[in-house]
Protein backbone atom coordinates (compact mmCIF):
# COMPACT_ATOMS: atom_id res chain seq x y z
CA UNK A 1 0.00 0.00 0.00
CA UNK A 2 1.39 3.37 -1.00
CA UNK A 3 1.66 6.68 1.90
CA UNK A 4 -0.35 8.93 0.62
CA UNK A 5 1.54 12.79 1.70
CA UNK A 6 0.77 15.45 3.57
CA UNK A 7 0.88 17.91 0.79
CA UNK A 8 -1.37 15.34 -1.62
CA UNK A 9 -3.95 15.11 0.85
CA UNK A 10 -4.49 19.07 1.23
CA UNK A 11 -4.55 19.34 -2.88
CA UNK A 12 -7.05 16.58 -2.83
CA UNK A 13 -9.25 18.10 -0.29
CA UNK A 14 -8.63 20.93 -1.84
CA UNK A 15 -10.06 19.60 -5.35
CA UNK A 16 -13.10 18.20 -3.33
CA UNK A 17 -14.49 20.98 -2.06
CA UNK A 18 -13.82 23.01 -5.11
CA UNK A 19 -15.39 20.90 -6.80
CA UNK A 20 -18.95 21.01 -4.95
CA UNK A 21 -18.29 24.69 -4.45
CA UNK A 22 -17.76 24.97 -8.35
CA UNK A 23 -20.86 23.28 -8.66
CA UNK A 24 -23.20 25.22 -6.54
CA UNK A 25 -21.60 28.27 -8.35
CA UNK A 26 -21.86 27.11 -12.06
CA UNK A 27 -18.91 27.54 -12.29
CA UNK A 28 -18.03 25.35 -14.69
CA UNK A 29 -14.62 26.90 -16.41
CA UNK A 30 -13.42 26.51 -13.48
CA UNK A 31 -14.37 23.23 -12.63
CA UNK A 32 -12.82 21.71 -15.76
CA UNK A 33 -9.40 22.76 -14.11
CA UNK A 34 -8.94 20.17 -11.94
CA UNK A 35 -11.00 17.21 -13.80
CA UNK A 36 -10.15 15.37 -17.19
CA UNK A 37 -11.86 15.89 -19.96
CA UNK A 38 -13.20 12.53 -20.21
CA UNK A 39 -14.83 13.23 -16.43
CA UNK A 40 -15.74 16.67 -17.02
CA UNK A 41 -17.73 15.76 -20.35
CA UNK A 42 -19.26 12.96 -18.91
CA UNK A 43 -20.50 15.29 -15.76
CA UNK A 44 -21.51 17.78 -17.88
CA UNK A 45 -24.19 15.11 -19.67
CA UNK A 46 -25.26 14.27 -16.59
CA UNK A 47 -25.58 17.67 -15.15
CA UNK A 48 -27.29 18.00 -18.53
CA UNK A 49 -29.87 15.32 -18.33
CA UNK A 50 -32.75 17.27 -17.27
CA UNK A 51 -32.47 19.60 -19.90
CA UNK A 52 -32.15 17.60 -22.90
CA UNK A 53 -35.57 15.83 -21.76
CA UNK A 54 -37.34 18.84 -21.76
CA UNK A 55 -35.69 20.60 -24.43
CA UNK A 56 -34.65 18.54 -27.71
CA UNK A 57 -33.06 21.67 -29.36
CA UNK A 58 -30.35 21.55 -26.14
CA UNK A 59 -30.59 17.28 -26.35
CA UNK A 60 -28.54 18.06 -30.28
CA UNK A 61 -26.45 20.51 -28.93
CA UNK A 62 -25.26 18.29 -26.07
CA UNK A 63 -24.64 15.41 -28.31
CA UNK A 64 -21.75 17.46 -30.09
CA UNK A 65 -20.31 18.99 -27.33
CA UNK A 66 -17.85 16.23 -27.12
CA UNK A 67 -16.56 17.28 -30.56
CA UNK A 68 -17.31 20.70 -31.43
CA UNK A 69 -15.78 23.03 -28.48
CA UNK A 70 -18.98 26.02 -29.94
CA UNK A 71 -21.36 23.51 -28.63
CA UNK A 72 -19.87 22.61 -25.39
CA UNK A 73 -19.89 26.35 -24.91
CA UNK A 74 -23.86 26.79 -25.37
CA UNK A 75 -23.72 23.81 -22.77
CA UNK A 76 -22.14 25.24 -20.60
CA UNK A 77 -23.59 28.63 -20.53
CA UNK A 78 -26.98 26.88 -20.26
CA UNK A 79 -25.92 24.97 -17.55
CA UNK A 80 -23.94 27.63 -15.46
CA UNK A 81 -26.97 29.29 -15.32
CA UNK A 82 -29.07 26.49 -14.07
CA UNK A 83 -26.01 25.46 -11.40
CA UNK A 84 -26.24 28.71 -10.29
CA UNK A 85 -30.14 28.44 -9.40
CA UNK A 86 -30.51 25.59 -7.91
CA UNK A 87 -28.95 26.82 -4.67
CA UNK A 88 -27.83 22.88 -3.86
CA UNK A 89 -24.98 23.40 -1.03
CA UNK A 90 -24.40 19.22 0.49
CA UNK A 91 -22.55 19.24 3.79
CA UNK A 92 -19.52 17.63 2.91
CA UNK A 93 -17.13 15.76 5.74
CA UNK A 94 -13.67 13.82 4.61
CA UNK A 95 -13.69 10.77 5.93
CA UNK A 96 -10.16 9.10 4.39
CA UNK A 97 -7.78 8.54 1.20
CA UNK A 98 -7.50 5.32 -0.32
CA UNK A 99 -4.51 4.75 -2.57
CA UNK A 100 -5.45 2.37 -4.90
CA UNK A 101 -1.84 1.90 -7.16
CA UNK A 102 0.29 4.24 -8.93
CA UNK A 103 -1.43 7.69 -9.23
CA UNK A 104 -4.47 6.62 -8.23
CA UNK A 105 -6.39 7.60 -5.03
CA UNK A 106 -9.85 7.44 -3.97
CA UNK A 107 -11.32 10.36 -1.40
CA UNK A 108 -13.85 8.74 0.46
CA UNK A 109 -16.65 11.29 1.93
CA UNK A 110 -19.77 12.08 3.41
CA UNK A 111 -22.23 13.97 1.31
CA UNK A 112 -25.57 15.05 3.53
CA UNK A 113 -24.90 11.99 5.46
CA UNK A 114 -24.39 9.47 2.23
CA UNK A 115 -20.99 7.52 2.05
CA UNK A 116 -19.44 8.61 -1.17
CA UNK A 117 -16.36 8.36 -3.17
CA UNK A 118 -14.31 10.76 -5.31
CA UNK A 119 -11.25 9.28 -7.56
CA UNK A 120 -8.41 11.16 -8.49
CA UNK A 121 -5.58 10.27 -11.38
CA UNK A 122 -2.72 12.22 -11.69
CA UNK A 123 -0.69 12.27 -15.06
CA UNK A 124 2.53 14.91 -14.81
CA UNK A 125 2.20 15.34 -11.52
CA UNK A 126 -1.13 17.01 -11.50
CA UNK A 127 -4.05 15.55 -9.78
CA UNK A 128 -7.67 15.64 -11.07
CA UNK A 129 -11.25 14.18 -11.11
CA UNK A 130 -11.14 11.20 -12.85
CA UNK A 131 -14.23 9.18 -12.82
CA UNK A 132 -12.48 6.49 -14.46
CA UNK A 133 -9.86 5.54 -11.75
CA UNK A 134 -11.98 3.68 -9.17
CA UNK A 135 -10.42 0.75 -10.18
CA UNK A 136 -7.44 -0.25 -8.40
CA UNK A 137 -4.14 -1.15 -10.21
CA UNK A 138 -0.87 -2.94 -9.69
CA UNK B 1 -45.08 4.73 3.17
CA UNK B 2 -44.09 1.51 1.79
CA UNK B 3 -46.39 -1.19 0.78
CA UNK B 4 -46.94 -4.56 0.94
CA UNK B 5 -47.00 -4.52 -2.67
CA UNK B 6 -43.71 -3.01 -2.84
CA UNK B 7 -42.45 -5.20 0.15
CA UNK B 8 -43.59 -8.51 -2.08
CA UNK B 9 -42.27 -6.83 -5.22
CA UNK B 10 -38.46 -6.46 -3.56
CA UNK B 11 -38.62 -9.77 -2.36
CA UNK B 12 -39.42 -10.83 -5.79
CA UNK B 13 -36.04 -9.42 -6.99
CA UNK B 14 -34.12 -10.47 -4.35
CA UNK B 15 -35.02 -14.19 -4.99
CA UNK B 16 -34.31 -13.47 -8.66
CA UNK B 17 -31.42 -11.71 -7.77
CA UNK B 18 -29.94 -14.96 -6.49
CA UNK B 19 -30.77 -17.32 -8.27
CA UNK B 20 -32.80 -17.05 -12.31
CA UNK B 21 -30.48 -13.47 -12.54
CA UNK B 22 -27.35 -15.97 -12.20
CA UNK B 23 -28.58 -18.11 -15.04
CA UNK B 24 -29.58 -15.75 -17.93
CA UNK B 25 -26.79 -13.53 -16.55
CA UNK B 26 -24.59 -16.48 -17.76
CA UNK B 27 -26.04 -16.24 -21.52
CA UNK B 28 -25.56 -12.50 -21.37
CA UNK B 29 -22.12 -12.80 -20.44
CA UNK B 30 -21.38 -15.41 -22.15
CA UNK B 31 -20.05 -17.55 -25.21
CA UNK B 32 -17.30 -19.70 -24.35
CA UNK B 33 -16.44 -17.08 -21.94
CA UNK B 34 -19.36 -17.06 -19.44
CA UNK B 35 -18.50 -18.84 -16.72
CA UNK B 36 -19.26 -16.91 -14.04
CA UNK B 37 -16.56 -14.54 -12.57
CA UNK B 38 -13.42 -16.85 -13.60
CA UNK B 39 -10.77 -16.14 -16.38
CA UNK B 40 -11.89 -18.29 -19.55
CA UNK B 41 -9.47 -19.06 -22.26
CA UNK B 42 -11.08 -16.24 -24.26
CA UNK B 43 -9.82 -13.57 -21.92
CA UNK B 44 -7.28 -11.19 -23.77
CA UNK B 45 -5.31 -8.19 -22.09
CA UNK B 46 -7.21 -5.51 -22.02
CA UNK B 47 -5.65 -2.07 -21.87
CA UNK B 48 -5.56 0.23 -18.54
CA UNK B 49 -8.16 2.43 -20.36
CA UNK B 50 -10.68 -0.82 -21.13
CA UNK B 51 -10.49 -2.10 -17.87
CA UNK B 52 -11.24 1.30 -16.41
CA UNK B 53 -14.25 1.23 -19.08
CA UNK B 54 -15.26 -2.38 -18.10
CA UNK B 55 -16.08 -1.11 -14.39
CA UNK B 56 -17.42 2.43 -15.35
CA UNK B 57 -19.73 0.68 -17.32
CA UNK B 58 -21.20 -1.77 -14.81
CA UNK B 59 -21.62 0.90 -12.37
CA UNK B 60 -23.75 2.50 -15.05
CA UNK B 61 -25.87 -0.54 -15.28
CA UNK B 62 -27.38 0.36 -11.53
CA UNK B 63 -28.35 3.61 -12.40
CA UNK B 64 -30.69 2.21 -15.22
CA UNK B 65 -31.90 -0.50 -12.97
CA UNK B 66 -32.53 1.46 -9.94
CA UNK B 67 -34.38 4.07 -11.69
CA UNK B 68 -36.80 0.90 -12.89
CA UNK B 69 -36.86 -0.26 -9.59
CA UNK B 70 -38.20 3.58 -8.11
CA UNK B 71 -40.24 4.50 -10.81
CA UNK B 72 -41.84 1.17 -10.97
CA UNK B 73 -42.78 1.67 -7.48
CA UNK B 74 -44.12 5.17 -7.88
CA UNK B 75 -46.42 3.30 -10.92
CA UNK B 76 -47.15 0.00 -9.60
CA UNK B 77 -49.42 -0.15 -12.64
CA UNK B 78 -46.87 0.14 -15.54
CA UNK B 79 -45.85 -3.24 -15.86
CA UNK B 80 -43.21 -1.93 -18.07
CA UNK B 81 -41.00 -0.57 -15.19
CA UNK B 82 -41.51 -4.24 -13.61
CA UNK B 83 -40.63 -6.47 -16.45
CA UNK B 84 -37.40 -4.37 -17.15
CA UNK B 85 -36.29 -3.65 -14.23
CA UNK B 86 -35.57 -7.47 -13.91
CA UNK B 87 -33.59 -7.26 -17.11
CA UNK B 88 -31.48 -4.78 -15.73
CA UNK B 89 -30.61 -6.01 -12.80
CA UNK B 90 -29.44 -9.15 -15.43
CA UNK B 91 -27.80 -6.50 -17.74
CA UNK B 92 -25.53 -5.12 -14.22
CA UNK B 93 -24.61 -8.48 -13.19
CA UNK B 94 -23.70 -9.71 -17.14
CA UNK B 95 -21.42 -6.56 -16.79
CA UNK B 96 -19.98 -7.57 -13.21
CA UNK B 97 -19.20 -11.24 -14.59
CA UNK B 98 -16.99 -8.91 -17.66
CA UNK B 99 -15.67 -7.18 -14.86
CA UNK B 100 -14.70 -10.39 -12.51
CA UNK B 101 -13.28 -12.03 -15.49
CA UNK B 102 -10.83 -9.67 -16.61
CA UNK B 103 -10.07 -9.16 -12.88
CA UNK B 104 -11.60 -6.08 -11.97
CA UNK B 105 -12.79 -6.09 -7.82
CA UNK B 106 -16.29 -4.72 -7.79
CA UNK B 107 -16.97 -5.16 -4.23
CA UNK B 108 -16.82 -1.50 -3.95
CA UNK B 109 -20.32 -0.98 -5.68
CA UNK B 110 -23.45 -1.72 -3.28
CA UNK B 111 -25.55 -3.50 -6.04
CA UNK B 112 -27.76 -5.22 -3.47
CA UNK B 113 -31.44 -4.47 -3.43
CA UNK B 114 -31.89 -3.04 0.30
CA UNK B 115 -33.62 -0.16 0.48
CA UNK B 116 -30.67 1.72 1.64
CA UNK B 117 -28.61 0.78 -1.68
CA UNK B 118 -31.68 1.13 -4.56
CA UNK B 119 -30.80 4.77 -5.35
CA UNK B 120 -27.61 5.73 -4.00
CA UNK B 121 -24.87 5.67 -5.50
CA UNK B 122 -20.95 6.44 -4.22
CA UNK B 123 -20.34 8.93 -7.43
CA UNK B 124 -20.88 12.34 -7.83
CA UNK B 125 -22.25 11.97 -11.52
CA UNK B 126 -24.22 8.61 -11.59
CA UNK B 127 -26.13 10.05 -8.26
CA UNK B 128 -26.84 13.25 -10.43
CA UNK B 129 -28.07 11.16 -13.42
CA UNK B 130 -30.18 8.90 -10.89
CA UNK B 131 -31.86 12.02 -8.92
CA UNK B 132 -32.42 13.98 -12.43
CA UNK B 133 -34.32 10.69 -13.63
CA UNK B 134 -36.52 10.46 -10.56
CA UNK B 135 -37.03 14.07 -10.67
CA UNK B 136 -38.29 13.69 -14.08
CA UNK B 137 -39.95 10.44 -13.93
CA UNK B 138 -41.74 11.94 -10.85
CA UNK B 139 -43.72 14.07 -12.80
CA UNK B 140 -46.35 12.13 -14.33
CA UNK B 141 -46.83 8.34 -15.31
CA UNK B 142 -46.26 9.48 -19.21
CA UNK B 143 -43.40 11.63 -17.98
CA UNK B 144 -42.22 8.52 -16.45
CA UNK B 145 -41.97 6.33 -19.69
CA UNK B 146 -40.57 9.03 -21.68
CA UNK B 147 -37.49 8.69 -18.82
CA UNK B 148 -37.41 5.42 -19.31
CA UNK B 149 -37.13 5.86 -23.21
CA UNK B 150 -33.88 8.53 -22.93
CA UNK B 151 -32.44 6.08 -20.34
CA UNK B 152 -32.12 3.33 -22.66
CA UNK B 153 -31.32 5.96 -25.83
CA UNK B 154 -28.33 7.26 -23.75
CA UNK B 155 -27.74 3.66 -22.59
CA UNK B 156 -27.07 2.14 -26.35
CA UNK B 157 -24.69 5.42 -27.14
CA UNK B 158 -22.70 4.75 -24.45
CA UNK B 159 -22.21 1.27 -25.05
CA UNK B 160 -22.02 1.57 -28.53
CA UNK B 161 -19.20 3.75 -27.68
CA UNK B 162 -17.72 1.77 -25.17
CA UNK B 163 -17.42 -1.27 -27.49
CA UNK B 164 -15.00 0.22 -29.56
CA UNK B 165 -11.55 -1.49 -29.70
CA UNK B 166 -12.56 -4.53 -27.12
CA UNK B 167 -11.75 -8.06 -27.38
CA UNK B 168 -14.58 -10.21 -29.04
CA UNK B 169 -15.70 -11.46 -25.58
CA UNK B 170 -16.90 -7.82 -24.19
CA UNK B 171 -18.03 -7.05 -27.80
CA UNK B 172 -20.26 -9.84 -27.59
CA UNK B 173 -21.44 -8.81 -24.22
CA UNK B 174 -21.96 -4.95 -24.88
CA UNK B 175 -23.66 -6.60 -28.04
CA UNK B 176 -26.45 -8.73 -25.89
CA UNK B 177 -26.44 -5.50 -23.90
CA UNK B 178 -27.32 -2.94 -26.62
CA UNK B 179 -30.34 -5.35 -28.07
CA UNK B 180 -31.15 -5.74 -24.64
CA UNK B 181 -31.87 -1.85 -24.55
CA UNK B 182 -33.37 -1.80 -28.58
CA UNK B 183 -35.69 -4.07 -26.73
CA UNK B 184 -36.22 -1.91 -23.98
CA UNK B 185 -36.69 1.14 -26.05
CA UNK B 186 -39.55 -0.70 -28.29
CA UNK B 187 -41.36 -1.18 -24.84
CA UNK B 188 -40.88 2.42 -23.46
CA UNK B 189 -42.27 3.67 -26.89
CA UNK B 190 -45.12 1.74 -26.68
CA UNK B 191 -45.82 2.59 -23.30
CA UNK B 192 -45.55 6.31 -24.59
CA UNK B 193 -48.06 5.65 -27.76
CA UNK B 194 -50.75 4.06 -25.00
CA UNK B 195 -50.62 6.95 -22.67
CA UNK B 196 -50.49 9.78 -25.36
Amino acid sequence: MQTINTQTKETLTNSLLSYYDTLNEGDLKRLASFMTKESYLTLINALGFKRSFRDKEFQKIIKKSAEDQASLEVVEAVLSADLAEEENRPEIALISFESKGPQRITVHYNEDGHLKKIYFSSTSGAWKIDYNAGRKIA
Amino acid sequence: MKTIKDNKRRDFMKVLGMSAIATATTAIAGGRGGQGGGRSKEVTELTEHQLDELFHIFQEEKVARDVYITLGRQYPDEKTFAQIQISEQEHMLAAQVLCERYGIDTSDVDISLNDDAVGQFVLHEMQVLYNSCIELGSVSHLEAVKVGELVELTDIKDIEIASEGMPADVVRTYDNLKAGSYEHLDAYRNAIARLS
